[in-house]
């Protein structure tokens, strides 16, 4: 003021004098609400999109406890079932055991079994070939030949040669079986979890059916306390 | 009587004064407006800042549950995987496919056609058939075809034997 008044009297016309104060505070209210506008709209959005980040996890986290407490009672033998199916080691002998089995209930008589001599990799599945000769009447041998597509682990039928003579049939058969590696990580936590679907339960229905294997794994017993041999 | 002692033109002229007082009214006005807005805004703010640290507080109750599932969830991973295969290995064709019908077909030939060798294939069948007459060697043609099983059905060789009779080789694909 001391610059605007010299000697009580004002530099500025009085007309623009009256017009300064509501133009300070118009200016001041325009940097205000600027600033306001650009640090809080920022704010606001920065703060909504992690908001609609998190419902959106918390829903999948939701689904996802849903489905596994919905399947958690049946996805043990769930897991038995498509394992025995596929499993995770050449099942080489858990199929010639089946074979046998299956030759015994169709009395047939196995022979020449051979396995792996030709084996592979294929889609992220191994497979054996095992082949063998099966001796019998045609209709029994034709029985026990179909009923290898009922059993877990789950084997094709590559190729059938069948001989007949004097009443007597031997099918030298070829047949392959698969198996594949357990998955080894489970997928991210914000993953949706898929259920099972109608085709895949209706694939566990069809494994269902399949023949179990006698013998899956041995697990060891626990040490046992050792008795005293001396003491009578 | 009251005397102006004042300049008349040092004084602001009464339209300047009616803009500064609307001017001022204006920017009171703005004023009470942007207080309410920053108001709201802080409001606003709080409102979601709340909901996300009740839903962040939220996630980790069931991210806690879900880590208790974790046994549950291994499994559903791996009968999916399992089932993925199952899927890949069912899909292919399997020579077991037909033989049911291939049974049925060959039990259904005449009594003079014997199969002396069946090689079957996933894509197709090779037959050897001995028929000991010539009506049989029709008959049993008559029958494959009546069966409707194989699309294609191709005479690789056809023979006669004296001893024996008629032999027929026989391809059989769809």
């Amino acid at each position: 003021m001391a610059i605007i008044k010299k000697s009580g009297k004002s530099l500025v016309p009085r007309n623009i004098e009256v017009m300064v104060i509501p133009f300070v505070l118009i200016t001041v209210l325009i940097i205000l609400s600027i600033l306001v506008a650009k640090i809080g709209i920022s704010k606001v959005n920065s703060q909504r999109e992690k908001l609609a980040v998190a419902q959106k996890d918390e829903t999948i986290f939701k689904q996802k406890q849903e489905i596994l407490q919905e399947v958690q009672g049946e996805v043990l033998s769930l897991a038995d079932l498509s394992a025995s199916a596929v499993p995770n080691k050449n099942p080489a002998l858990a199929v010639i055991s089946q074979l046998k089995n299956l030759a015994s209930s169709r009395s047939v008589v196995l022979s020449n079994l051979q396995v792996g001599s030709k084996s592979g990799t294929e889609k992220g599945m191994s497979k054996v070939d095992i082949s063998f000769d099966v001796d019998g009447d045609f209709s029994s041998v034709l029985d026990f030949l179909q009923d290898t597509s009922k059993i877990a682990p789950i084997s094709q039928i590559e190729k059938i040669e069948i001989n007949q003579a004097v009443g007597v049939t031997r099918a030298n058969t070829t047949l392959v079986s698969f198996w594949a590696p357990f998955p080894k990580k489970l997928p991210p936590l914000t993953e949706p979890a898929k259920d099972l679907s109608v085709e895949e339960l209706s694939l566990i229905r069809s494994l269902s059916e399949l023949t179990p294997p006698a013998f899956l794994e041995m697990t060891p017993s626990a040490p046992s306390a050792r008795e005293d041999p001396f003491t009578f | 009587m009251a005397i102006n002692l004042l300049p008349t033109d040092l004084s602001p002229k009464g339209p300047v004064i009616k803009l500064a007082k609307s001017l001022k009214n204006i920017a009171i006005a703005g004023f009470v407006v942007f207080i309410i807005s920053l108001v709201s805004l802080i409001v606003f703010l709080l409102f979601i800042s709340t909901n996300l640290s009740s839903s962040t507080a939220r996630q980790e109750q069931l991210k806690t549950s879900i880590k208790s599932l974790e046994q549950t969830e291994q499994r559903l991973v791996m009968v999916k995987d399992r089932l993925k295969y199952t899927k890949q290995v069912l899909g292919k064709a399997n020579a077991a496919d037909d033989l049911e019908q291939l049974k049925a077909l060959l039990l259904s030939l005449p009594e003079s056609a014997s199969v002396s060798q069946v090689d079957i294939a996933k894509d197709k069948v090779e037959l050897t058939m001995l028929v000991t007459d010539s009506s049989g060697v029709s008959q049993s043609l008559a029958t494959l075809m009546a069966a409707g099983l194989y699309e294609k059905i191709i005479l690789l060789s056809f023979g006669f034997n004296p001893n024996t009779g008629y032999f027929i080789n026989l391809e059989l694909s769809n």
